[in-house]
């Protein structure tokens, strides 16, 4: 087992091919490993005045204090994709660093830079880094003020050389300093962050999905793609960053998403609705069969009867289904309704139920003429009609439904009222859901008030339902005018 | 020995049925109906009831069990059952699920309780099976 004392640890940095220097938390130099003391030719002694050297561009030396400084106050890692650093001698190098903090406890208190050699032809004369690198970039960032998108572009050290007006709005603007790095710019876009260094470190293009809130409206979603840019002899300038709102797409992306759920929900609920009948029939005809044969013939009819009553149901299921369909299919058009005329069809439709239930319809409309869309109406007094039918209190010697109508000059009012069973308290607005019954009595397809509902709201109407155990009543206005359509 | 069964469906021909399948593998029971899982509850209740009084009646001791059913449905009565069943001496009936959903997460969601002994799906019971599931009450 080897002393790990600093000698060891020593000669294991010296050993190394990458340049490690090691600087205090005012960018001072504390030491240097063998490889970085070769890259400039000197002596670790010598190597205290390299700050100060006549060759060292004092817009390096202020760049390099600035890097030491962002890693200090942020105790986070910056990753330099690429630099020229020259040498005593003037040669140029490329090199890829990535500077990290020294912890002691929570408080940094030295810095570890690593750089490594990137293998690439440095035939570029220093002249063209600074004043050309200014007139190429001019340019491009006049391009981008006219850009239709948020757009920024950022150096070879992720720090921000310009935005435009968008980018701003969406992501907020920022003072354009040697010192904007976006890491401490943009606190909080760690992921962007992190995609700017995989684009310039992998010198290719990245993209991230992003979420925010614009305006203090609602999020939106932005894909954000990270591009690398370079200078005309190919070395790496940076990258672009350009944001894409997909929001729009993203709500109809999750609006498809979820009616599609809904459609096999409801194509679940329906199938198994039918099959329900079905199922009771195959029962029955089986017992007719056997009872038959036994010569039973009295249980026999019995089945047969229950066969009718349930194809009825069946029917009746079938019909609402469809119904709940086609109006939307013939969606659109208003036409003179004479609400009199209608009530009378339904009440004729219904008149097998009105004669077994003993129900009175009670015509009280005052209002007989309006416009509106005929079959979304229709379905909408059919279904609540049919309701006070269904549920009716049949202890009561008197059953009513009545319905009335009046008329703003807006709108027109239409009410179902009746003195049956109720619909109870803890319903609430669970009773516009397809499917669900609540009564005892199971006739009901459970469609009928989500037609009713999905109806009064393509008419862009209102429905109220009031209750308790002296029976419902149930108003529904729907506006004289129908709103266009938004059609896209 | 008499065997006491509960019926809980709230259509009453499926009640019919099954009443007259069961008639057939045994003419010692009594078949009882229910038409949500709140008369179920109440059937039972009726049965301890009856037993305070000193009456040495039997509650149900199996239960047919639809899903679908206004005001309680099944999910709720095996809930119930299943309070009921710890809290009183007669301990929780045996159910068979009967109903015509096909459905793999209603069928897991039932079979999650212990004393669920079968599901049955309505229009796949014949009076072999029914026979079958019920060799062990009679």
């Amino acid at each position: 087992m080897p002393h790990y004392d600093a000698d060891w640890f020593k000669s294991a940095l010296n050993a190394m091919h990458d340049k490690v220097l090691i600087k205090g938390t005012a960018s001072e130099i504390l030491w240097a490993n063998t490889a970085f003391l070769e890259l400039y030719g000197m002596t670790e002694d010598e190597l205290f005045e390299l700050v100060d050297a006549d060759h060292s561009d004092p817009d390096d030396t202020l760049q390099y204090v600035i890097d030491d400084q962002t890693v200090v106050d942020s105790g986070q890692h910056l990753e330099i994709p690429q630099e020229i650093v020259r040498n005593s001698d003037g040669v140029g190098f490329h090199l890829h660093t990535v500077k990290s903090p020294i912890f002691e406890g929570d408080q940094v208190v030295r810095t570890v830079g690593v750089s490594r050699n990137l293998t690439i032809d440095d035939s570029p004369k220093r002249d063209f880094d600074q004043a050309n690198a200014k007139a190429f970039v001019a340019p491009l960032k006049a391009l981008t003020r006219s850009f239709p998108n948020p757009m920024m572009m950022v150096d070879v050290k992720a720090r921000v050389i310009h935005t435009n007006a968008l980018w701003d709005a969406v992501f907020g603007g920022v003072d354009i300093t040697p010192n904007s790095y976006f890491l401490t710019a943009y606190e909080g876009f760690d992921a962007l962050s992190q995609c700017i260094g995989d684009c310039m470190r992998t010198n290719s293009n990245q993209h991230i999905t992003m979420s925010l809130p614009k305006e203090g409206l609602a999020r939106h979603v932005y894909t954000v793609q990270v591009s690398p840019w370079a200078f005309e002899n190919g070395t790496m300038g940076g990258a672009t960053i350009i944001a894409t709102d997909v929001s729009a797409l993203h709500q109809q992306s999750a609006a498809l998403q979820s009616a599609n759920d809904e459609l096999m929900q409801y194509a679940y609920r329906a199938s198994h609705d039918l099959k329900g009948p079905i199922m009771t029939v195959k029962g029955l005809a089986s017992l007719i069969i056997e009872d038959v044969e036994a010569g039973e013939t009295a249980e026999a009819l019995e089945s047969a009867r229950a066969i009718t009553i349930m194809m009825e149901r069946l029917e009746n299921n079938v019909k609402s289904i469809l119904d709940l369909a086609r109006a939307d299919l013939e969606d659109g058009q208003s036409s003179a309704v004479d609400l009199h005329a209608m009530l009378g069809e339904i009440c004729d439709g219904l008149s097998a139920n009105l004669a077994r239930s003993g129900v009175q319809v009670e015509n009280r409309l005052h209002v007989q003429h309006m416009q509106s869309q005929p079959t979304r109406l229709r379905q909408i007094l059919e279904n609540l009609i049919a309701n006070s039918v269904r549920y009716h209190a049949p202890e009561r010697l008197e059953k009513y439904v009545r319905v009335r109508s009046s008329e703003t000059e807006e709108s027109v009012a239409i009410d179902i009222e009746d003195n049956g069973l109720g619909i109870p308290d803890d319903a609430g607005d669970r009773i516009f859901e397809r499917f669900t019954r609540f009564s005892r009595n199971s006739e009901g397809s459970g469609l009928g008030l989500a037609i009713v509902k999905r109806n009064v709201d393509a008419l862009s109407g209102r429905i109220d339902v009031q209750s308790s155990d002296a029976g419902t009543a149930i108003r529904v206005v729907v506006p004289k005018t129908q709103p266009e359509e938004e059609r896209t | 020995m008499t065997q006491t069964i509960l019926l809980v469906d709230d259509n009453k021909t499926d009640r019919y049925i099954l009443k007259r399948r069961l008639e057939k593998i045994s003419d010692d029971l009594v078949v009882l109906e229910a038409e949500n899982g709140e008369h179920a509850i109440e059937a039972f209740s009726d049965y301890e009831a009856e037993r305070e009084k000193g009456h040495s009646t039997k509650p149900p001791l199996i239960v047919f069990l639809d899903i679908n059913m206004p005001i309680m449905d099944g999910f709720g009565l095996l809930e119930a059952l299943h309070s009921m069943g710890s809290a009183s001496d007669g301990g929780v009936p045996t159910v068979f699920m009967f109903t015509s959903s096909h459905r793999d997460e209603d069928k897991e969601r039932s079979m999650h309780w212990d004393f669920v002994k079968e599901y049955i799906v309505k229009g796949d019971l014949s009076a072999e099976k029914l026979k079958s599931y019920l060799a062990d009450h009679f």
